[in-house]
């Protein structure tokens, strides 16, 4: 009779009392408080694979990957330029015929007025007049872009 | 050359910025969590804070220049990227964040992550009814005990300024709580 009671009857999981202590050393981790504030269980071991998982090292792969961007980059800058050299013909074709028409509008007076003489000297004028000799006409009308009146001496 | 400009040398050279980073995440993860998490309060933005500050630091990190000490650096980042998620929260509920954060206080005693006694809670109360930049310094000075020479580079806010602002939250909050 004084036996009984003293066998145990109830029972506990198996290794129970083996992570006991390891059990018990997580809840006090998890017990990380500031003035009454607390996280949840292993946050920080948690939180640190969660930024490492999402930071991008660059890598062999990724070098090839920059170096496809920057060719793209240049060939859209070449395609941008092509393009852009198609366009200026017309906007060169509009800005002329754009001052054209203001010139035709204005009087001599008013031409004048919009013209900035302040950036011209007589040195500069007689630089650009002497680089145009009868050779350098005859140059430009043979051989630019639009070459005019081939005849040019036989009139003379 | 010193230890910190080594420290960064490694973050930057990316032979070794894996580990360098591992490091630096695993010294300074717990410190910002606790200052973002005075700011935000809540357990889970301060997460997305926390981890956003530190990517940011990763993707800057060859931006800096080791003029200055790398943890007053982070503590900037931290702060500003705390404050910028409580303005793109409080402005997509149509609130100022001072009214955000009042109300994530009245939420406390429900909160699982949050288990001050009955004074803690008067506290973050009073402390939530502060003008943002007032309850940043109170917070820092007061449960961080940074030094106010520290928190002026990490503000960048006169020490005198800083004097003047946590004297006006700690009379405001003393208040509050005899109120």
């Amino acid at each position: 009779m004084s036996e009984i009671g003293k066998k145990h009857s109830f029972r506990v999981p198996k290794d129970y009392f083996d992570s006991f202590e390891e059990k018990m050393l997580d809840q006090i981790d998890s017990k990380v408080s500031e003035f009454g504030f607390t996280t949840p269980k292993n946050y920080f071991e948690k939180v640190e694979r969660d930024i490492l998982s999402r930071v991008n090292y660059p890598s062999g792969s990724r070098s090839v990957l920059k170096y496809m961007y920057r060719a793209a980059a240049v060939a859209a800058i070449l395609i941008a330029f092509i393009y852009n050299e198609n366009n200026q013909k017309i906007q060169y074709e509009m800005t002329e015929l754009f001052i054209e028409e203001y010139i035709i509008g204005s009087s001599t007076y008013e031409i004048a007025d919009y013209t900035d003489f302040n950036g011209l000297s007589v040195e500069t004028l007689l630089n650009s007049y002497e680089s145009t000799g009868i050779e350098g006409v005859l140059d430009i009308r043979l051989y630019g872009e639009n070459p005019t009146n081939l005849n040019i001496l036989d009139d003379e | 050359m010193n230890q910190q400009n080594q420290f960064i040398d490694a973050l930057n050279d990316p032979e070794t910025q894996g580990s360098a980073f591992k490091k630096l995440i695993a010294d300074y993860k717990e410190r910002l969590y606790w200052h973002i998490r005075k700011i935000v309060i809540d357990h889970n933005d301060t997460d997305d804070v926390l981890q956003n500050t530190f990517l940011k630091v990763f993707e800057n990190i060859n931006k800096f220049k080791g003029n200055s000490n790398i943890y007053t650096w982070m503590y900037r980042i931290a702060t500003n990227e705390a404050l910028n998620y409580l303005g793109k929260k409080s402005r997509q509920v149509g609130v100022t964040s001072e009214e955000w954060i009042e109300k994530k206080t009245e939420k406390l005693e429900s909160d699982v992550y949050f288990e001050g006694d009955a004074m803690e809670l008067k506290l973050q109360k009073a402390i939530a009814s502060l003008p943002e930049k007032q309850r940043l310094i109170f917070n820092m000075r007061y449960f961080e005990e940074i030094k106010y020479e520290k928190m002026s580079e990490i503000l960048e806010t006169s020490v005198g300024g800083l004097k003047a602002s946590y004297h006006h939250a700690v009379k405001k909050i003393k208040n509050r709580i005899n109120e």
